[in-house]
């Protein structure tokens, strides 16, 4: 009958209709650069991490006395420092380390953040509670509440994921609340109450899922925070402890050869300079992919 | 008539239903002293202007507000149960199981970030404990049953690739996946265009009579509710001022309030030149109830009684109640068709 060939042909609309929409967020992907650069920067640190240290032909931590302070040349193209260690290959173990941490913190406290932003939006005693206690961390300065909570638990790499991951927390709450405080009046969520849906139900089901474009846009930021903080960490010696190559151990052992050895600070510091943007032209490429109202007011 | 299977039984009972709500302002009565029964089966239509309470008596009988701003007083009898002092989780299964709603605006009404199946079949879910795949046939079921073509594609479409009507139909499949035995529809249409206004009431209508399910319809639309309910409450500021049969309420409505509804419908061989009829004035704020009878200060009958004691709810005819000391008086003497006009 009628309403069936109509219904095919509306079908053929509709895939054509998908088609030209795939095409057009594959363009905005495209044409947005600081996504596109900062993806293709992460990418490859990512990739270094991963495969970086299979292909390298040196040793991190074999030092060689008879070549300390080489320039970069073709053998050490980073060069070596005053143990005679291989610069390039501290460097590429160190975006294991550092990326790694970064990856953790930013899983991490995601979690964390995600769960005491949803249930702060949603219980209000709860509210009073950890949002004070979240202005309380967000008070101090987050070197100063790293260092600190590194001096309680013991110069580790765990632990420093651990004390990174408490001070980036309330970061990430705060979105997740603002966000889940908004949703949580929507007439969707009524509606689901409307069907005898439990608290948890309306709050794992319905309203996470709509935090989560903002959620991830603000994890790439504390991915770029978590790696300064931890190159700060562990330049100071509160860190990952010695001889493990950290970017930020690596500066650290840098900086009393610095009129001698350019490059023991150089390559370790444009790595994190790298890795920082990166992250935060991804972040900032994302934001404008997922958030519609602050891309087209920029327009 | 369009009513089902008249046992007179009231499935749903409310009693002197009272709502407040704390405000910075002092304490707030948005319905206040509301009590009506819902018979088996029928379609009874709660009308009245906006901020009258009709749908803060909707949202109270299934109890949505944030208990710590929303006081509840009085009673609502379902089955045996007074819905207002049943613990949380109790009234978690009377919600969508015994009782559904539908809402005013079906785009805010559904999660933009789940398929309208996978929406349906939570609202199954949540109550029965059956697998995915029975709750999948159930979903198709139901979008057949509410008009929606091509189920089997449409069920796996996110909300924003429907039309209104079709969210409209998509929630009343949701009301319906429990087969629940009150559908509350609050403005089910005010969102939708008239047309689709037409399909949706008519089938709400259809699937009262299939499915002998009582519905309180919600709505400041008089023509609808001329069409469809088979009883009317009339509210005025968080009371009920009129309750009547339909037909006795649009051919001798007895409260001013209802006349002067009455009067405000356009009608096709009305005379043009003429404007509109008005109810002059606001609603007062629920902050500065007026003493005495809560329309006085609207009211073209109104004398000092009126404005200086509440009348109570009484019965002037059978099934037929008003809130007026004049009600006798001015239904008799046709005296209010010409002080309106």
């Amino acid at each position: 009958m009628t309403i069936s060939s109509e219904s095919i042909d509306l079908h053929a609309v509709k895939s054509a209709l998908k088609k030209e929409q795939n095409k057009i967020l594959w363009r905005q992907i495209m044409t947005n650069g600081s996504l596109f650069v900062g993806f293709v920067i992460i990418a490859f640190l990512i990739l270094v991490a991963l495969f970086g240290p299979l292909l390298m032909k040196h040793d991190p931590n074999t030092m060689d006395v008879l070549k300390r302070f080489a320039a970069p040349s073709a053998d050490h193209w980073f060069g070596t420092d005053n143990l005679g260690r291989d610069v390039l290959a501290r460097v590429i173990y160190g975006t294991r380390i550092s990326m790694g941490i970064g990856v953790a913190v930013a899983i991490i406290a995601s979690m964390s953040g995600l769960i005491v932003g949803i249930y702060s939006s949603y219980y209000k005693w709860l509210d009073h509670l950890l949002m004070r206690l979240s202005d309380g961390i967000m008070a101090f300065p987050g070197l100063l509440l790293a260092l600190a909570l590194m001096a309680a638990l013991g110069g580790q790499a765990s632990n420093v994921v651990i004390a990174v991951s408490i001070v980036a927390t309330p970061y990430i709450a705060r979105v997740v609340r603002s966000e889940a405080l908004a949703l949580k009046e929507q007439t969707f969520v009524e509606a689901t109450r409307a069907l005898g849906a439990s608290d948890s139900r309306i709050i794992w089901q319905h309203i996470a899922p709509n935090t989560l474009s903002s959620l991830i846009v603000q994890a790439t930021f504390i991915f770029a925070e978590a790696i300064i903080v931890e190159a700060a960490l562990s330049f100071l010696g509160a860190g990952i402890p010695p001889p493990a190559p950290s970017w930020g151990n690596i500066l650290s052992d840098g900086k009393t050869y610095i009129y001698k050895a350019w490059w023991m600070t150089f390559f370790p510091g444009m790595t994190i300079t790298l890795a920082i943007i990166g992250l935060n032209l991804f972040g900032d490429g994302l934001r404008d992919l997922l958030d519609p109202h602050v891309s087209k007011a920029k327009k | 008539m369009n009513g089902a299977t008249m046992d007179n039984e009231p499935i749903l009972k409310v009693d002197k239903l009272k709502t407040s709500f704390k405000t910075e302002r002092g304490k707030v009565t948005a319905v206040d002293g509301v009590s009506f029964d819902l018979l088996k089966g029928e379609i009874l239509g709660i009308v009245g202007e906006s901020g009258c309470g009709k749908s803060a008596t909707a949202q109270s009988i299934l109890r949505l507000y944030d208990e710590k701003q929303a006081i509840h007083e009085g009673e609502i009898w379902f089955e045996g149960k007074e819905l207002l002092s049943l613990r949380p989780p109790e009234m978690d299964k009377v919600r969508g199981n015994d009782i559904s709603m539908i809402f005013q605006d079906p785009l805010s009404s559904l999660n933009p970030v789940f398929t309208i199946g996978n929406q349906i079949a939570e609202a199954i879910l949540i109550h029965k404990s059956i697998s995915k795949r029975e709750a999948y046939a159930r979903v198709l079921e139901l979008l057949r049953l509410t008009g929606i073509p091509a189920p089997e594609k449409r069920i796996n479409e996110y909300p924003h690739e429907l039309s209104g009507g079709m969210r409209q139909r998509v929630m009343i499949a949701m009301a319906l996946a429990c087969e629940s035995k009150i559908m509350i529809a609050d403005e089910p249409t005010t969102a939708l265009d008239v047309t689709i206004q037409a399909q949706i009431m008519s089938m709400i209508v259809e699937l009262n009579q299939k499915l002998d399910m009582g519905v309180i319809l919600i709505t400041h639309d008089l023509g609808v509710v001329a069409e469809v309910c088979t009883r009317v409450v009339v509210m005025y500021l968080g009371q009920v001022v009129e309750e009547a049969d339909v037909e006795n309420l649009f051919t001798r409505p007895l409260h001013p309030y209802t006349q002067g509804l009455m009067k405000s419908i356009p009608q096709l061989d009305c005379d043009r030149s003429k404007p509109l009829l008005v109810i002059e004035g606001t609603v007062p704020s629920l902050h500065q109830i007026p003493e005495g009878c809560r329309f006085a200060t609207r009211c073209p009958f109104a004398d000092d009684l009126c404005r200086s004691k509440m009348p109570p709810l009484e019965q002037y005819a059978p099934g037929q109640r008003a809130r007026c000391w004049h009600a006798e008086t001015i239904s008799k003497k046709g005296e209010a068709i010409r002080a309106w006009t």
